[in-house]
């Protein structure tokens, strides 16, 4: 048996495995793409199998023995077999060693344009998408992402984002942005629908290849490239959606009538004078008449309309492809939207076989007006309306009653935010350039080098101004305007240089690569402000009367260098070995402490591949293990060497002084985690395919603050003080329910479980924040809280279980004890995909079991009438206070100043079961004949709903529960269209 | 291509990225060898002592003294101090008094000794600027001094406690400490021996041609406040010698100016003020704390019963119609500019050298000379001349007690007058504190060591009693 194997273009196909279906037989083709093969005996037929990376797997059935040439076709999208792999390798999955999920854009096409981080809520096994706080503030809500849980209490527990090998910024290590007063997420300037596919890497065997920053786990992100030898196409997608909030998930709070009863009786239990109420009738205000619901001033519907092309061609020395698109967003919160304008190139040339030289260059554009509403639009009381009384001028102030100055006070009505909407500015605006080059020169057979340089810049300008018609916008009264100008830059240089050898001999392959990387962040801010502008038309401070002293720029700057090395074995592709080695070097730490070295060992055993296993149903055996351990540098840049500080700040009479900063603390070095993985992966043809991990994650010399003698230092220092424990386990199934010509039903489930514990503090000491604590034994989001004991059913008055466990009714702090945990026990997802005939259904199902949340809401607005005129409460209060002498309540007697029931206590405490139908998408594809007919390649009509339900335990109509808590604003339910055209 | 040339270039890459990449200048910030490598950075760095010195005076020095003893009526709103006030403080109680001035105090104490020890090398490497670096190393040394004074009399005993003032003190920091080094109380006789020496080094390092305004320390400044640590010392002559040393260097402030020296923001021409802490872009919790419009502390009837009609020191014990309030912290030729409306503590001034010299020559049975000192005080107060002034001998020391009231009251001086003649605290019986009278000797003379230090620092004893 003999014959060549090309590629679509005729080029022939170096190292294509070539073997008997069944058995074992299998020879590689040459340089010249030539292959020949013992045939087994004559006369019966058997299957030839042709496999090569990043090509479609063909089999040819062999009657007789003869010359068969075949040509192989590229995989037309990453296929879910070929995983990315650090510095732009690619694995078949059945050579992986270590743990990579991959999701590729065919999961990604129909899920929300926004950003690119939540699109991986819920498909991930082991990651987690939260926003970092449940109470409203931002319209741009921080995300926190974890990967396999809390490896460190003081740096940053973010991933590292890589986008086509270059490193993205995402702000600092709690996604904050630097330099601008609120944070717009770096990962919505990009657009999604350019993503190839996204792989999270998880395992020592993954992530130490990038040493100092894995240890977070590290997500890779691959924009889409064209093809060589393809024809001309276009791609082009218009979606338009409506948005409404979902009610349903909003917090509760009491109407105007309620409050007006809880409020009076607070007051008089309080011991007060009903003549002395604050709220009582008098001509500027009508308390008595006013009834007004706040979110319903605020929120409103908001629309979603997105715009694509892309084009993309190849030759056979050259592939490129172009996108532009345009998103625009108006959000619920009325007035807050967003647009971006993205254009995106990616070329590469082939001069000659040997070398292969890439550009790419992408731009966005975004302009965010941002109404960032704060807790407001729940707490403000619906006693007071938005508006004078003449219906339409913005209400400045509400009288009130002053029983201390026995007259009417007029009250500066801040929480008044309609005129804030609809008068100030605050608007960002964002320029993104990212361009990468490289080139990868195989300079004789099996070895070649490549260098890969990139640049990300964004530069942000930030517009607020303060109407001279808002409180804001005044100062004593006087109406004066005021503005602030906030600039930053951020860049973000890569550049990594890999030599790689790879070489196989027998039934032994080696596949090795090393090199360099260089990498620097430089962040660059300014700000200025001003007040006093004549009108409201002229906000530049050129035009106001006074700037602002407070003005300053300043630079930011952290540069690593690293060296690497990685090596993989396999024998027969039965057995792989493999092994990282990264250093690290980090302008973050001391000169005692710069470098940090990180290895891992991995290996991996298809079983499936020996020559005793013989199954035709089991497709992949395989188990894997590995070992090693990364870093985490994301820490402020001057904690190491001591600092001598000079500015403004230090000044005397005038004069610029300098002060002692930090003490130098040369020692502290590098937070490492050694991870342990282990997994196995079985597939069944046209069945299923499973996936299991287990790991054990330690992390040791956690980084954290703590105090020193004061004779030393006057604050806490960094220091190397104690370890932390994650461990877990993750599954990931996915099963061919039906697979029918016209019908089929994929499920995809995942589910993760991670156990996070601090093993080891500082000298044991326990450290309490309040409601959380780090304590030793106990998880990093552990709660301590005063455990509630209720209500005394004879006065009214609340009880709680004191550190011993006895009841008490006297509220001391030091009675809180450590307890129940924020992490869940179970997450994760389910996506169900049906199609039948050109139609298809995609429902993506997210689900929480276990864990607790400390509601901010609720410890915020159950306050049992505490300072309830000075804002509005929740529902609860109304209905669940205690009244009457003998009533067992829920909640204690209200009282305008009880204080000590909600302070600290699990009474708050929710459990984050939930279960959220995230997404649902219903697509029509046109028949071929039809698109045909109109000079089509194809054509699709989508219907998509996005957060279309979630459920809680204990969900009520009436009262708040989990889904009313967990996040600061409403659910945003979106429903759009879209259409996808092929030409 | 050979594999040679490929094997060049990359190492041609990996040699042009040297280590040199990793360094990297911080804005703002630098190490702090690398701060002081410049001659330049020297100036600098005293300033930014000054801007620490001053909260320690703003925040804490200027009320505490006055309130704990019995100069000051506290608002019975007033959160801050009410614990002081009560004498009902903890060691737990970090967020107040008794943490930051710990806090406050060693911080600059760690900043004068980066200083003074990165300076013998700067005199080396800069011979034409020595004078430079004297003068500052010589004010590092008087305010390394100041400190140690000022936390000596808040967390130990008076020096005259125990017969040898061997009781406890506070921690003498000499040197820039290592982060492992732990370090532990002095006691009293040692911290104010150091006290002494850096005074005494101060004087020498001074170049002969320093004579700074009143805003820096100086050697009048380091002289007159060795005459203030001899006479907590009851070192009589010691005290005597020293004081006669400043008195003859300076001359008071006029009679005209006197209000001015306090409710101006300018200094006046003949300023008396040997050590003042200048208040611009500087805190002014002192300020909103004697504020008249909504002051938190007011002179009480002790201090005010004092005066008589024609004494100027009276009027600064009132303004306008907001009755009794303390004017030492409130200037009067306020511009709306925020930035104008400050106040320049008083650390030590002339007046007080003339009472410390009083006090020393009546020990040492000098008493008409010690009332001359007082009278001279009078004199200008009242507007009179000395002559027409009496006072008996006998009553010397009582007389000496009064006036420091009269013309320091709220300077921070009342409650540690008190611990030196181990006098009882009697408060006005129109006083809200709980606290009415404190028999001497008593553990609330001191305040407790702060929870911090005593957790960070296994070798800090703990003060008894005030740390139960």
């Amino acid at each position: 048996m003999s014959g060549v194997v090309t590629d679509e273009s005729g080029e022939p196909l170096i190292g294509v495995f070539v073997f008997q279906k069944g058995t074992k037989n299998g020879v590689s083709t040459d340089l010249d793409g030539k292959y020949s093969f013992a045939a087994p005996k004559e006369g019966s037929s058997y299957v030839l199998v042709f496999q090569y990376l990043g090509m479609k797997t063909e089999e040819v059935t062999v009657e007789k023995a003869g010359e068969i040439n075949v040509t192989l076709q590229n995989e037309n999208s990453l296929a879910e077999a070929v995983i990315v792999g650090a510095y732009g390798t690619k694995q078949s999955r059945e050579d992986l060693v270590g743990s990579a999920f991959q999701v590729n854009s065919d999961a990604l096409k129909d899920k929300p344009k926004t950003r690119m981080d939540t699109l991986l809520d819920g498909l991930v096994p082991g990651m987690t998408i939260e926003s970092n706080t449940d109470a409203a503030g931002s319209t741009r809500t921080r995300f926190e992402t974890r990967v396999r849980g809390d490896a460190s209490l003081s740096a940053s527990n973010e991933p590292l984002w890589i986008i086509d090998g270059v490193i993205q910024y995402t702000g600092d290590k709690n996604n904050q942005m630097p330099g601008m007063s609120y944070t717009v997420s770096p990962l919505s300037y990009l657009d999604p629908s350019d993503i190839e596919s996204i792989t999270v890497l998880k395992d020592a065997d993954q992530v130490s290849i990038y040493g100092a920053n894995g240890a977070n786990g590290v997500i890779l992100v691959t924009t889409k490239s064209g093809g060589y030898n393809t024809p001309l196409r276009v791609n082009a997608s218009v979606r338009f959606g409506v948005a409404a909030p979902d009610y349903t998930t909003m917090f509760k709070m009491m109407n105007a009538e309620q409050y007006m009863v809880v409020a009076k009786e607070a007051w008089t239990n309080a011991g007060y004078d009903m003549k002395d109420f604050p709220l009582q009738d008098n001509d500027y205000n009508s308390y008595s008449t006013t009834s007004t619901d706040w979110a319903r001033e605020y929120l409103g519907l908001g629309t979603d309309l997105y715009a694509q092309i892309g084009v993309s061609s190849g030759t056979k020395k050259a592939s490129n492809t172009t996108s532009a698109s345009y998103y625009r967003n108006t959000n619920v919160v009325q007035s807050d939207n967003s647009q971006r304008f993205t254009v995106r190139m990616k070329q590469t040339f082939k001069p000659v076989d040997q070398l292969t030289i890439g550009v790419g260059l992408s731009g966005s554009y975004n302009i965010n007006n941002l109404f960032p509403l704060g807790k407001q639009y729940l707490s403000t009381l619906p006693v007071f309306s938005p508006y004078e009384n003449d219906g339409y001028t913005y209400r400045l102030y509400n009288r009130l009653w002053d029983a201390e100055k026995g007259d009417w006070v007029m009250k500066k009505f801040y929480d008044n935010e309609v005129p804030t909407r609809e008068l100030n500015d605050n608007r960002q605006t964002t320029g993104v350039t990212k361009f990468n080059a490289n080139f990868d020169w195989e300079i004789i057979k099996g070895l070649s080098v490549s260098s890969t340089v990139g640049v990300d810049y964004q530069s942000s300008h930030e517009d607020i101004y303060y109407s001279r018609e808002t409180l804001d916008g005044q100062s004593d009264g006087q109406k004066v305007g005021s503005s602030s100008k906030k600039d930053a830059s951020y860049l973000s240089f890569t550049n990594s240089n890999l030599v790689k050898y790879r070489h196989s001999f027998g039934d032994h392959s080696l596949d090795v690569y090393g090199g360099l990387e260089l990498h620097a962040q430089s962040n660059k801010y300014s700000y200025i402000s001003g007040s006093g502008f004549t009108n409201d038309h002229i906000k530049e401070l050129e035009y106001a009367s006074t700037i602002s002293s407070y003005s300053y720029t300043n630079v930011n700057q952290s540069r690593s260098m690293s060296y690497f090395l990685r090596g993989q074995y396999s024998y027969d592709h039965r057995y792989y070995f493999s092994a990282n080695f990264r250093r690290d070097g980090s302008s973050v730490f001391g000169k005692y402490s710069r470098w940090g070295t990180f290895w891992s060992f991995g290996t991996s055993w298809n079983i499936h591949k020996e020559h005793w296993f013989d199954s035709n149903r089991i497709t992949m055996l395989k188990v894997k293990a590995s070992f090693g351990s990364a870093g985490n540098s994301r820490i402020d840049g001057s904690v190491a060497s001591g600092t001598y500080q000079y500015g403004d700040s230090n000044s005397y009479m005038g004069v610029s002084g300098a002060v002692l900063g930090t003490m130098p603390n040369p020692g502290l070095s590098w937070e490492t985690t050694l991870q342990f993985n282990i997994g196995a992966r079985i597939e069944l043809k046209n069945i299923l395919a499973f996936e299991a991990e287990y790991y054990n994650y330690n992390t040791s010399d956690l980084l954290s603050k703590v105090y020193v003698s004061r004779t030393i230092s006057d604050d806490r220092l960094y220091a190397n003080v104690g370890c932390i424990r994650n461990q877990g386990v993750e599954f990931n199934l996915t099963t061919y329910n039906i697979h029918r010509k016209d019908f089929s039903w994929t499920t995809t489930f995942n589910a993760s479980h991670n156990d996070n514990k601090i093993t080891k503090l500082y000298n044991g000491v326990t450290t309490s924040f309040g409601s959380t604590v780090w304590k030793e034994g106990y998880s990093t989001n552990c709660y301590c809280l005063i455990r509630w004991a209720g209500v005394d059913p004879s006065d009214g008055s609340p009880m709680w279980y004191d550190a011993d466990g006895n009841l008490t009714k006297t509220y001391s702090y030091d009675n809180r004890v450590a307890g129940r945990t924020s992490t869940p026990f179970f997450f994760g997802g389910m996506v169900n995909d049906l199609r039948w005939k050109n139609f298809s259904l995609s429902i993506q199902l997210n689900y929480n079991i276990g864990g607790w949340a400390y509601a901010s809401y609720a410890h915020n607005y159950m306050a049992d009438g505490y300072d309830i005129t000075g804002g509005n409460q929740a529902v609860e209060v109304y209905y669940y206070r205690w009244t009457t002498p003998g009533q067992s309540a829920l909640f204690p007697k209200v009282m305008q100043t009880s204080q000590h029931s909600t302070l600290y206590t699990d009474r708050f405490l929710y459990n984050k079961t939930n279960f959220n139908i995230k997404n649902l998408t219903f697509t029509y594809s046109m028949p071929e004949n039809v698109v045909k007919a109109i000079k089509m390649r194809s054509m699709d009509l989508s219907f998509v709903c996005d957060n279309v339900y979630l459920f809680t335990p204990g969900m009520s109509r009436k009262f708040n529960s989990y889904k009313t808590v967990m996040n600061g604003y409403p659910v945003t339910r979106t429903f759009s269209l879209s259409i996808n055209i092929g030409i | 291509m050979d594999m040679k040339k490929t094997l060049i270039i990359i190492a041609a890459l990996l040699s042009l990225s040297s280590c040199h990449f990793l360094e990297i200048e911080k804005v703002g910030k630098s190490d702090i060898e690398t701060y002081f490598s410049e001659i330049t950075s020297l100036e600098p760095a005293i300033y930014g002592v000054y801007s620490l010195v001053q909260p320690v005076y703003d925040k804490y020095m200027n009320m505490y003294p006055s309130l704990a003893a019995d100069e000051i009526d506290l608002s019975a709103t007033s959160t801050t101090w009410a614990y002081y006030y009560n004498f009902m403080r903890t060691s737990s109680d970090e967020a107040s008094m008794l943490g930051y001035l710990w806090k406050y105090g060693y911080n600059v104490i760690n900043n004068c000794n980066q200083i003074i020890e990165h300076a013998p090398k700067l005199r080396e490497d800069y011979p034409h600027d020595a004078d430079l670096v004297d003068r500052v190393v010589g004010q590092a040394y008087f305010v390394r001094a100041l400190m140690h004074f000022e936390l000596v009399r808040c967390y130990g005993q008076n020096y005259t406690f125990t017969s040898d003032a061997s009781h406890l003190g506070v921690p003498i920091v000499d040197h820039v400490l290592g982060l492992t080094e732990k370090i532990s109380r002095n006691s009293v006789s040692a911290v104010y021996k150091h006290i002494v020496s850096d005074l005494r080094t101060s004087l020498e390092k001074y170049p002969a041609s320093y004579n700074p305004s009143q805003y820096f320390a100086s050697p009048i400044a380091s002289k007159a406040l060795l005459a203030r640590v001899y006479l907590y010392m009851e070192k009589w002559q010691e005290a005597y010698d020293m004081a006669a040393e400043v008195m003859a260097a300076k001359t008071l402030t006029s009679r005209a100016n006197y209000v001015d020296m306090f409710c101006k923001t300018a200094s006046v021409s003949d300023d008396e003020g040997l050590f003042r802490l200048n208040g611009y872009k500087q805190g002014r919790s002192s300020r909103s704390f004697y504020y008249y419009e909504s002051p938190e502390g007011r002179p009480s009837e002790k201090v005010t019963s004092l005066y008589t009609a024609d004494d100027i020191r009276a009027s600064l014990m009132t303004y306008g119609t907001y009755g009794k309030v303390c004017m030492k912290f409130c200037t009067t030729d306020e511009t709306t500019q925020d930035e104008m409306k400050y106040y320049n503590a008083t650390v030590i001034r002339l007046s007080e050298v003339y009472l410390i010299h009083a006090e020393a020559a009546a020990h040492l049975g000098k008493n008409s000379e010690a009332l001359d000192d007082v009278k001279a005080l009078e004199a200008r107060a009242r507007g009179v001349d000395a002559s027409e002034i009496s006072f008996s001998e006998s009553d010397v020391l009582k007389v000496i007690a009064e006036e420091r009231i009269k013309e320091l009251c709220f300077e921070g001086h009342r409650f540690f007058d008190l611990s030196r003649r181990h006098e009882d605290i009697e408060r006005p019986s129109t006083t809200s504190s709980t606290v009415k009278h404190i028999t001497y000797p008593d553990w609330r003379y001191v305040l407790p060591i702060p929870q911090v230090e005593l957790s960070a620092n296994e070798n800090i004893t703990p003060n008894p009693t005030s740390n139960e």
